[in-house]
């Protein structure tokens, strides 16, 4: 690569960020690089549609090799990539890091679930005391929400709901109409005092942009060769790539951003995954775009005698923040969905309807101990049988013969799930740094995280489990998951934080628009700028900073101030 | 690898993955963590013997009897599952493994006791006594049974035909997804009035 003409940009991963970022400079006239840490991968060709179970090595169920399952999208990766070790320091809680190794990073095995940012979650700090504000407010992001909604399908609709936006006319897709079961669930969720909202998923209920509706079948975390969720590589990868102006690099880890005596940056350096080889790509500005963890090591590993402690770090803030959701499970089953009439339940593969979070009120009057709040994603109905059909009997049970069948028949389709998606407030005993002690296959660096739920995201999950026991039994149902446990962090798998934007070059890494404090041509434009982590999943807000960012690059860059 | 996303998924979906507390290398003797999902492939060689085989047909249709509609799982490759499973380098397949061979050869043992001959020589009624004797005993006799008839299960809802005999309906191409017909919600209006909702 060191022999080419330097890239006007080279872009760090390939994922939500930088698959955002590349569509836009690309189309905006640059000449863009993305590298990407694994291998390619095509949609087109590699995604099991209509799966058999039948056919997969152990009925596709989990195993240490593929942790979600045989046919689950993520490739080379999950909570271990091989030769790519990270650790966890002894006085800290549980946690767990998924990474993939493919073009298109996570944004090709990720829920769907697409929700925007609301008013509040961008001001915490002035609403109560904790945590930190973003440096910019929600109408400064809600035009590139619209842009990026319109651009990769978002379903919904007008809810009126408080800090939960609602998307101009026009720019959602109609949302699925209700599962049964998620009918029955909705009249519970109601007398709770709980408002139903449509889901807002990323999946296409009509066709757009020249990508099929969705066929209602096959499960969104092992792709779509239809392209008919978002996925970088099948939404944004493609389009940039019809321009001419984007060079795709896999198998490149870029470990480190390079810069000059004047403080520059003037590109990034890899290491070839297969060959080991060491390779350099030159470019007039660096974006990183890796994945916030990951985005955070290649700024902590950048050591120079200009920043000896990496770049942007000055202030001892890059690693800093890091945070997850507080992703919570309750099941259950409620027999009175056993006598529903059998039909196909598979729909949009996310659940249809979901539950924003209700008690503002409440928590402005101090009524509850915990101060931010949960989204829920109910699950549920009759799918496609997995391995879990055995624990339809409790192991204390002693049915077997026709009886057996019998059961298995009749509670097939009673059991849900409730899903808590809630913030965690950033604190100082969560974050990652470098490990002294251990290095990765190519003598690298790797990070060390420690982690600490604070007091609030364990009242917060408490509430969690009382609530959902409450849905399930007032629909004569019973709780059917083990005893609960606090979840484990980073098992959310909603990595943000670790290069925060903000104000000033004292309270942050990058500005609001990702550009690095330090390097005026090095942008961040990944969750690690995350200052607050909402009960919204964070895809839909990765893209939409992306998006912003690049604009700011593009008009930087035409006006000769990068 | 302790912590393995529970496979007991009662609702049949993905459910929020469950961090592994080790991070130990992962096998090499397995499908790895990149395999062809298109085309799927088992690369480990299957363990089981013959005899042990014809165990898990037999005990197999014991606990989970055809019907005049659904095969046997005897008769839809139950055996294959089991073998492939059982024969599996990962750390649950391979414990799985010691309890199900410990399991069939206390089958055989007493068969033998209560009549003479292994489990394999008795007919369908002494099968039941020799399996009911087996789920008497506690510990890991107990266990056998309770992991045998969870595999088996799975198993067997998991295959193609398994689909057809729960019911499942999904996996096809729909055009769009239909509202619940007047019929459905006269139930659920009717369900859910009688608990006062």
């Amino acid at each position: 690569m060191g022999a080419q003409e330097p890239f006007d940009i080279v872009i760090v991963g390939s994922g939500a960020a930088g698959g955002m970022a590349a569509y836009d400079l690309c189309k905006a006239g640059f000449r863009v690089a993305v590298l990407e840490a694994g291998r390619d991968y095509d949609p087109g060709t590699e995604t099991p549609m209509f799966i058999s179970q039948q056919k997969a090595p152990l009925r596709g169920a989990a195993t240490p090799d593929k942790n979600n399952g045989y046919y689950d999208a993520t490739v080379d990766g999950g909570t271990t990539v091989p030769g790519e070790p990270y650790t966890t320091a002894a006085d800290s809680e549980e946690f767990s890091w998924w990474r993939p190794r493919m073009l298109g990073g996570r944004t090709n095995h990720w829920g769907r679930v697409a929700l925007r940012f609301g008013p509040y979650d961008f001001k915490p700090r002035s609403r109560d005391g904790l945590g930190f504000d973003w440096p910019m407010e929600y109408d400064d992001l809600a035009p590139w929400y619209d842009r990026v909604e319109r651009l990769i399908g978002v379903t919904g609709r007008p809810e009126g709901i408080e800090n939960t936006p609602d998307p101009p006319a026009g720019v959602m897709l109609p949302p699925p109409p209700p599962r049964a079961y998620e009918i029955v669930l909705t009249r519970a969720f109601e007398k709770l005092g709980m408002r139903v909202a449509a889901i807002r998923a990323a999946i296409l209920t009509q066709p757009l942009n020249g990508r099929a509706a969705c066929l209602y079948a096959t499960a969104c975390t092992q792709g779509c060769s239809s392209r008919s969720n978002f996925q970088s590589t099948t939404v944004l990868l493609p389009e940039a790539q019809g321009t001419g102006n984007l060079t795709i690099v896999c198998n490149a880890v870029v470990h480190e951003v390079e810069i000059d005596a004047t403080g520059k940056a003037t590109g990034v350096n890899f290491v070839d995954r297969h060959t080991g080889d060491q390779g350099k790509v030159n470019a007039r500005c660096v974006i990183l775009a890796a994945g916030a963890f990951s985005s955070a090591r290649i700024l902590l590993n950048s050591k120079s005698t200009l920043f000896p402690n990496g770049i942007g770090n000055s202030q001892g803030l890059v690693g800093k923040y890091i945070m997850d959701t507080v992703e919570f499970t309750v099941r259950g089953r409620i027999p009175l969905l056993e006598r529903l009439p059998a039909r196909n339940d598979d729909g949009i593969f996310t659940p249809h309807i979901y539950v924003p979070w209700w008690l503002y009120q409440e928590q402005r009057r101090g009524e509850l101990d915990f101060p931010r709040g949960y989204h829920i994603e109910p699950r549920g109905g009759r799918r496609m049988p997995t391995m879990g059909i055995g624990g339809y009997l409790d192991a204390q049970d002693a049915t077997y013969g026709h009886g057996l069948r019998e059961q298995i028949l009749q509670k097939y389709g009673s059991y849900i799930s409730l899903s808590g998606e809630g913030e965690m407030i950033p604190n100082e005993k969560t974050f990652c740094e470098l490990d002294a002690d251990t290095k990765d296959k190519w003598g690298v660096p790797v990070l060390r995280f420690h982690w600490k739920w604070g007091e609030y995201e364990v009242n917060q999950w408490k509430h969690q489990q009382l609530i959902f026991g409450q849905v399930i039994s007032s629909l004569g149902g019973t709780v059917t998951s083990g005893p609960a446990e606090m979840p484990i962090g980073g098992a959310a798998v909603h990595e943000v934080g670790g290069a925060r934007m903000g104000m000033s070059d004292t309270d942050s890494v990058v500005d609001q628009f990702g550009q690095c404090w330090a390097v005026e041509n090095l942008f961040v434009l990944d969750g690690a700028t995350f200052v607050s982590s909402p009960d919204k999943n964070p895809t839909l807000t990765i893209l939409a900073i992306a998006s912003r960012g690049s604009a700011r690059i593009a008009e930087l860059a035409k006006r000769g101030e990068l | 690898m302790d912590r393995l996303p529970e496979e007991a998924n009662a609702t049949g979906q993905r459910i929020p993955f469950k961090a592994l507390k080790t991070r130990d290398a992962i096998t090499t003797a397995g499908y790895g963590t990149d395999p062809n999902v298109i085309t799927p492939k088992t690369p480990w060689d299957p363990l089981l013997s013959r005899h042990q085989l014809k165990m898990v047909a037999a005990l197999s249709d014991i606990v989970l009897p055809g019907t005049s509609e659904f095969a046997a799982p005897s008769k839809i490759g139950i055996c294959n599952f089991f073998n492939e499973w059982l024969s599996a380098p990962y750390k649950t397949q391979q414990s799985d493994k010691d309890l199900i061979f410990q399991g069939l050869d206390l089958l055989d043992r007493e068969s033998r006791r209560l009549y003479w001959v292994g489990f394999l020589w008795l007919g369908r009624k002494r099968k039941a006594r020799v399996l009911d004797a087996v789920i008497a005993m506690s510990g890991d006799a107990r266990k056998f049974f309770a992991r045998f008839r969870y595999l088996l299960v799975g198993g067997y809802f998991t295959s193609d035909m398994g689909f057809a005999a729960i019911g499942y309906k999904g996996n096809v191409p729909l055009q769009s997804f239909a509202p619940v017909s007047a019929d459905v919600q006269q139930i659920i209006d009717d369900e859910l009035r009688q608990l006062g909702l």
